[in-house]
């Protein structure tokens, strides 16, 4: 074994007995490459490997890996390095690995980028669940890991691995001690509107698209563009019309993801035309650019929703109509394929109506629900403690961070330099200017709102509920 | 002939059996090991559990993930995607037919469990969609044979009449009742948090 390696073990030994896990952090963190030379055989790298326990020495083994990952070449033996990894996330040691979030993760990513490039990805997920479980205090913390899963879930196909996160709402963060990687973030909510969208989860999806174009941004990302896209047609296929983005999205993004969109806007303007034939057209035409951005799915469903629309539209206009005249106005081929659609729009609940097929008529009702039977009520006491349990989630949140050292350090400083006169750049002057208006209805003042997107999150989170 | 137990009472009879074959799925992941026809049943009941939960999209992802050699290894496999496709169409003939296909007796209550729920869910749009339909698309409907159109009229306590069905929707007021004083407890407990 190589000098520098034989001493790094020792180290990591000495130290790992004395249980000083987050001086070997700071020994890794610090200074990676000058603990050992970039440039060590795999042998011996593999040796170091195995006169560590993976559960007593966890972030000597993160390390050793980490570097078997800077290595690798496509001449080397994955196999083993997978085995390698599978058997280190499955019994490191969570204090250990808590003290080197940042190296943790980044394993993580590495990991996934390689099994995603060998198309491999259905055995990398529940190592992924595991590690997510390391990092976890509590299921509602958001890991940097979780974008990673929701890739390989996407990859492979199978979204409930992904579904027991993104079903729990989140109220903290886990980060190391580099700031929370906003791309972690963004791919996460990105993701995981595309696997509501596949599960047909509308309405989550929406949410989870608006989560990821509304983060605070001085630069429109890649993500935060595609997710605008797919908001776009989502907002047609659900709403019918693109409803605008919440007052505190980004300027940026109004300004440069509309004009890099501008086809999705065209589509808007031709779908409010409610002309089958013009979307249809439309979409023909730009085809290559909706292929390009893995759309033509959501755009076949966009086409396929505005006959649903103008049926909507009727119902609005008509008590009685025949099945034929609903063909005509709808651009449909015949009264057959009317009865169809009025049919699947019944089961749906997305109108209420009675057809008479002796007559050919249908009859467009008003909702039948009065509101007042014991369903209702089991409803609308799900939605109450649901709303109760957010609050009070809300509440511990802000308790938590008033207490925070930090934040009262920061309040503190506010308050001096307040009675100082307000600096262009103090909490209170960006209040007035109203940048932090609508955060502070929601999380304490003194904490920069701007650079956290937790609270991004917290607020888009209420204001879905 | 027509369905007789209730919809709920189905779904609830494969609602353990679901969460194990999710567990069964992330633990067979990161094996090798795992026999080609244990992985064909696993995927296979898992699909059809998926169907009989009325979750057509993750039906849908269960057969798209599913190896090529595991949908090989069961003819059944294949002969539930074409059920799969048939309910995804909202072509209720075509789900009848592909459920008589001859499926492995281990299967076959499954198969019988999905067609009674069809049956219902045909039932339920029939009532809540139509003043009157003609016999035939009643037939098409139930996958019923013609000449026992009154028979199942009778049964569902459906009006016959001209060669058109008159169906009634079916008014259940099986919902427990609240009592009074627990309904009180919880709006004092919603008023008290709305008024925080």
């Amino acid at each position: 074994m190589s000098h520098f390696v034989e001493h790094f073990v020792l180290k990591v030994q000495e130290l790992s007995g004395q249980g000083k896990y987050q001086e070997i952090s700071n020994m890794i963190t610090t200074s990676p490459m000058g603990l050992m030379p970039s440039q060590i055989s795999m042998n011996v790298l593999d040796n170091a490997l195995e006169t560590f326990n993976d559960y007593r020495h966890s972030l000597g083994v993160l390390h050793i890996l980490t570097l078997k990952y800077n290595q690798f070449s496509p001449n080397d033996d994955f196999e083993l390095l997978f085995r390698q990894t599978k058997s280190f996330l499955e019994s490191c040691c969570k204090e250990q690995v808590k003290c080197a979030v940042d190296p943790f993760c980044d394993l993580c990513h590495r990991f996934t980028a390689a099994m995603v490039e060998r198309g491999d990805r259905r055995r990398a997920v529940p190592l992924l669940l595991t590690a997510i479980d390391r990092l976890q205090s509590s299921p509602s913390d958001l890991t940097e890991i979780h974008g990673d899963l929701c890739q390989l879930c996407l990859l492979s196909k199978w979204f409930e691995p992904a579904l027991r996160f993104l079903d729990v709402d989140i109220t903290n963060v886990v980060r190391g001690k580099a700031k929370y990687a906003a791309k972690g973030f963004l791919l996460y909510f990105y993701y995981g509107g595309m696997i509501y969208t596949a599960l047909k989860k509308y309405d989550k999806a929406l949410f989870f698209f608006e989560a990821a174009i509304t983060v605070e941004s001085v630069v429109v990302s890649h993500i935060m563009l595609e997710a605008y896209k797919k908001h776009i047609l989502l907002s047609l296929i659900t709403k019918g019309k693109v409803e605008p983005l919440p007052k505190w999205t980004s300027s940026v993004v109004e300004r440069f993801a509309h004009q890099i969109s501008k086809v999705y806007h065209d589509l808007d303007s031709v779908y409010a035309s409610n002309s089958v034939n013009h979307v249809r057209d439309f979409c023909a035409n730009h085809a290559e650019q909706f292929a390009r951005d893995g759309n033509t799915g959501l755009i076949k469903q966009c086409i396929a929703s505005i006959s649903r629309k103008n049926i909507k539209k009727l119902t609005k206009t008509f008590l009685t109509l025949s099945l034929s005249d609903v063909a005509q106005r709808c651009n449909l081929s015949s009264a057959r394929e009317a009865e169809r659609h009025l049919v699947n729009m019944i089961e749906d609940g997305e109108i209420y109506a009675t057809i008479n097929q002796r007559d050919g008529m249908v009859l467009f009702k008003d909702s039948p629900n009065k509101f007042d039977d014991p369903d209702c009520f089991l409803e609308l006491e799900q939605k109450m403690r649901r709303y109760m349990d957010v609050a009070d989630k809300v509440k511990k949140l802000s308790e938590n961070i008033q207490v925070d050292p930090l934040f009262i350090n920061k309040v503190g400083a506010n308050e001096e330099e307040g009675a100082a006169g307000p600096g262009p750049g103090s909490v209170s002057n960006k209040l007035r200017s109203g940048s932090l208006e609508r955060r502070t209805a929601l999380n304490p003042p003194g904490r920069s709102a701007d650079s956290d997107p937790l609270f991004q999150y917290l607020g888009s989170t209420t204001e879905w509920y | 002939m027509l369905a007789t137990e209730k919809p709920e009472d189905i779904r609830w009879r494969y609602a353990s059996k679901l969460s194990e074959l999710e567990r069964l799925e992330v633990d067979r992941a990161g094996r090798d090991d795992t026999p080609l026809e244990a992985l064909a049943d696993m995927y296979f009941h898992l699909m059809a559990i998926y169907l009989i939960k009325d979750d057509l999209p993750n039906a849908k992802f269960v057969w798209k993930r599913a190896p090529d050699p595991v949908k090989r290894a069961l003819p059944a496999f294949k002969l539930l995607h074409q059920v799969f496709l048939a309910l995804w169409g909202r072509q209720f003939p075509a789900v009848y037919t592909a459920l008589q296909a001859p499926w492995p007796p281990a299967m076959q209550a499954t198969m019988d469990d999905l067609r009674s729920l069809t049956v219902h869910r045909a039932t339920s749009i029939l009532a809540k969609t139509y003043e009157n339909v003609a016999a035939e698309d009643f037939c098409s409907f139930l996958g019923v044979n013609p000449p026992d159109v009154e028979k199942a009229c009778a049964e569902l306590g459906w009006r016959f009449e001209a060669g058109y069905i008159f169906p009634t929707a079916n008014v259940s007021s099986e919902s427990e009742a609240i009592p009074s004083e627990q309904q009180l407890a919880k709006l004092t407990d919603f008023v008290s948090f709305l008024e925080c």
